[in-house]
């Protein structure tokens, strides 16, 4: 993600409330970022081609009219398993309006990192969450970085012992 | 007096561009979700209309309608708890969602899809 746009997907059955999200997260990230909405987790599934760095999803995804009896659709926490089973390094984010502690607890078992409810001010919780979480990711590869440098440091100076031991002999 | 049946907090966050959109995708689904209500609510489908109740009050959040949402969440709250709920509840959903269409038509120029 370092030098490339954030992937994130919205995943929610009210299009006015993916509508807004998108438009304020758009407005007031702090980075660039390429936003996909889905009104349903099994169209969330069928993107993940789209290599998403974040996922924000809701729990309740209501059928079409006239299909709930035959064709009901995955809720938010059965998502949360499948795209943890698909992208285990995936940063999930369940927002809801659902205030039940039993669903937040479920969800946060099954691969949720966070859980925010839905209020006026959830656009901005999330949009502050989600800043933060982009910012962590930007510092790992400093981190790696580091790392290789020091493992490099190492094998040099076994190098250097091991050319001083032979000119010994 | 403030007359306005929307929170003006959330409705100054919103560029005319913006209002347009939500307020005439608004009309449009909460209109069909009180609808829904109604029809759930004869059929006995306590669950769907607890689904259909929850969504009303997601959007109504989003716009800054908070009568209908406040209403929409009552409605929620009393079919998760199983309390008894008559078709009056579900009226008064309705007359609040005509109070705010004829407040969007006068003061912003949106018709009902």
């Amino acid at each position: 993600m370092l030098n490339e746009e954030a992937v994130i997907f919205l995943v929610d059955d009210d299009e006015l409330y993916l509508l807004r999200l998108k438009d304020h997260l758009q407005e007031k990230l702090s980075f660039k970022a390429n936003i996909y909405t889905f009104t349903s987790g099994e169209e969330c599934l069928s993107n993940l081609s789209l290599a998403p760095d974040i996922i924000v999803v809701d729990y309740y995804f209501n059928p079409e009219e006239g299909s709930a009896s035959e064709h009901p659709l995955m809720n938010g926490i059965q998502l949360i398993k499948r795209l943890k089973d698909a992208l285990p390094d995936i940063h999930l984010i369940m927002l809801s309006g659902e205030t039940d502690v039993e669903i937040a607890n479920t969800a946060i078992r099954e691969g949720a990192k966070d859980y925010i409810i839905k209020y006026e001010y959830a656009p901005i919780q999330l949009q502050y969450l989600i800043n933060n979480i982009v910012l962590h990711k930007m510092f790992r590869p400093k981190v790696n970085y580091w790392k290789w440098v020091a493992i490099g440091a190492g094998v040099l100076l076994i190098l250097i012992i091991l050319y001083e031991i032979a000119g010994k002999h | 007096m403030n007359d306005s049946p929307l929170d003006a907090n959330v409705v100054a966050q919103f560029s005319s561009q913006q209002i347009q959109t939500y307020f005439t995708l608004y009309l449009k689904n909460a209109s069909n979700l009180i609808d829904n209500m109604m029809k759930d609510l004869s059929s006995g489908n306590n669950e769907v209309l607890r689904q259909h109740a929850h969504k009303l009050k997601g959007s109504s959040m989003v716009v800054g309608a908070v009568e209908l949402k406040n209403l929409a969440g009552q409605i929620e709250d009393s079919v998760r708890e199983n309390k008894p709920l008559d078709s009056a509840s579900i009226q008064q959903l309705r007359q609040q969602f005509q109070v705010l269409a004829e407040y969007l038509k006068k003061r912003y120029n949106l018709e009902r899809g």
